[in-house]
């Protein structure tokens, strides 16, 4: 299967969908597809949530295989982890197959702070800034990890980008142009997406701009999990919008 | 520096009364998001919150449940975990680092009070010097011909009244056997109370709010009041320090032939009766959110005297928005 992204309206695409596969997660691949159907989907990515210890891939890509094929509706597969430190380390399995006959892409995600040492929880982040680590160098040191992972990764895409700053008591207005120059060279030189998150509403105007600018191949993300809501936008819908990314619908 | 986005709060056992009760209690507060956890895809509160917010999870016996749960928590970036289910605390207790290391503050007295609260042999032990608590042996342990009869007879361990009994004389108890893990408890003649009791980080108690049970149902009060009575509000504190309590608890006291109140047992978790309390003017769910985020509470909070019925409620769905049936695995 190929990826054309960058030609496809953000809001046809839903590339960040979960299932079964992922433990908390409510709908069957088959379910997440027929909700994909419904809803006027051109592209759909199943992804699961995978750790260093996680052994089903092969049995969650087999199952995506074999789900029937749709006129119009392009099915694609992911697995989502961590960053796990400022290395830009990711949590997946050693033998985690990734291109033909593996996922097609890794989603990079932000569920912690990649902090030199591994993943600092929000409140350790928020005491390390109480004692001396400043908002900018929290942002450099995220910004690095992910601009690493990527060039780790090679077939990436950037899951809920930023949805962490809140969290570290931090904006997205903080960042300054050279992180977001940093992270659109690489996400452009490593061929890695950015989801535009309809679950965590980021990243915000500003970001979603300046990647599109560069170049980036953007995607619309509901992080759904129950299939429902799969492909249904409203913020990523509003936010697209407004920055003229697609027409308005 | 300051934290500006709401509040992530899970609430596990959203089929039972109690997680309804927090959740609804919590629903009122505009600096929270919630979300609902449960075994069971048909568990209704997984209904109060937005189709995002619901999650299923392991059974809380299952091997693999604080594993999938802290996992869970790290991913939807929970603040505090509030468990409803008897089987899930001390479990999860016992891991309270792993679900700090990922950010999430499980709301729950400490595993020290959950285990004496749960083995109620050992609660009697704990409390016996310290308030009126009722004869408490083991069947295993003791001569049925030294009791006064009826006697109840319960597990050692369990939640409600699963499991409780009368027996009405010693040939009877007698034939029980000699399980250790089965209680004799002297069956106390007077009223029985429930207090929810809600200790703040220093053991204090901020608010112990006795509630009559006037009709039961499936263990589940349907019908009750708050009392004011200054006497089980002092024996519910006297419990609350004999077992460190830190939060929520529910502590069940009965009078006894000289109408003092005595100990049954105590529930470290919510009642589903918590509706009851929050009206009557002490939200502990929401007050136990902020003790767990670290904030102030008051040194006490009033409550007045309130009668309650309750009824099931309907919540109505399209067939497509019910949590379907796994067809993954």
């Amino acid at each position: 299967m190929t990826t054309a992204v960058g030609e496809l309206d953000l809001l046809l695409t839903d590339h960040h969908v979960h299932s079964t596969w992922s433990d908390d997660a409510v709908s069957s691949p088959m379910e997440n597809l027929v909700a994909a159907r419904d809803t006027g989907l051109a592209s759909i990515r199943m992804v699961d949530h995978v750790r260093t210890t996680t052994t089903w891939v092969p049995g969650f890509l087999a199952e995506v295989a074999a789900l029937p094929r749709i006129d119009g509706l392009e099915v694609l597969t992911g697995v989502e982890a961590k960053i796990l430190d400022a290395s830009g380390r990711l949590d997946v399995p050693d033998d985690l197959v990734v291109g033909p006959g593996g996922v097609d892409r890794i989603l990079i995600a932000d569920h912690q702070f990649p902090g030199p040492d591994g993943p600092w929880s929000p409140r350790r982040t928020l005491e390390e800034m109480a004692t001396g680590l400043t908002g900018q160098d929290a942002l450099d040191i995220l910004v690095t990890a992910t601009v690493r992972a990527m060039g780790r990764v090679g077939r990436g895409q950037l899951a809920h980008l930023f949805s962490l700053l809140p969290k570290i008591g931090l904006h997205e207005s903080a960042l300054c142009d050279d992180h977001l120059a940093a992270i659109a060279d690489a996400a452009v030189r490593s061929g890695t997406t950015v989801e535009v998150n309809e679950k965590w509403r980021c990243p915000g105007p500003r970001v979603v701009l300046a990647l599109a600018a560069a170049g980036v191949p953007l995607v619309g993300s509901t992080d759904s999990h129950e299939c429902s809501t799969v492909g249904r936008y409203s913020w990523v819908s509003d936010a697209a919008s407004a920055t003229r990314l697609v027409g308005t619908r | 520096m300051s934290d500006p986005s709401p509040t992530r709060v899970l609430v596990t056992g959203a089929g039972g009364p109690a997680g309804i009760a927090v959740l609804r209690s919590l629903a009122l507060r505009d600096d929270v998001e919630l979300l609902a956890a449960d075994m069971d895809r048909y568990a209704s509160g997984l209904y109060l919150v937005d189709a995002p917010a619901r999650h299923l999870v392991r059974p809380g016996l299952s091997e693999e449940f604080v594993d999938h749960l802290v996992e869970l928590c790290e991913r939807e970036r929970v603040d505090v975990v509030f468990s409803t289910v008897d089987v899930e605390l001390p479990r999860l207790a016992a891991e309270r680092k792993r679900l700090d290391a990922v950010g999430t503050t499980l709301a729950a007295p400490s595993l020290e009070t959950l285990e004496v609260c749960l083995d109620k042999y050992a609660l009697a032990r704990r409390c016996t010097d310290v308030l009126p608590t009722p004869r408490t042996e083991l069947l295993g342990g003791t001569d049925p011909g030294s009791w006064d009869y009826p006697v109840i007879v319960k597990p050692r361990r369990g939640a409600g009244s699963r499991g409780v009994h009368l027996v009405e004389d010693a040939d009877s108890l007698r034939a029980l056997g000699s399980d250790e893990d089965v209680l004799v408890q002297a069956h106390l003649p007077g009223d029985e109370y429930s207090v929810d009791t809600l200790a703040d980080a220093d053991g204090h108690v901020v608010a112990a709010v006795p509630r009559s049970r006037l009709r039961v149902d499936s263990g589940v009060s349907v019908a009750g009041a708050t009392v004011a009575d200054a006497e089980l509000e002092e024996t519910a504190r006297r419990v609350a320090a004999a077992v460190g309590l830190v939060g929520v608890a529910n502590v069940q006291l009965r009078r006894d032939a000289a109408g003092r109140p005595a100990l049954l047992e105590v529930n470290p978790r919510f009642p589903g009766a918590m509706p009851l309390t929050v009206a009557a003017g002490v939200d502990m769910p929401s007050l136990a959110l902020d003790l767990a985020l670290g904030r102030p509470l008051p040194a006490t909070v009033p409550f007045t005297e309130l009668a309650v019925v309750r009824y099931l409620e309907d919540v109505f769905l399209a067939p497509g928005d019910v949590v379907l049936e796994e067809t993954g695995r």
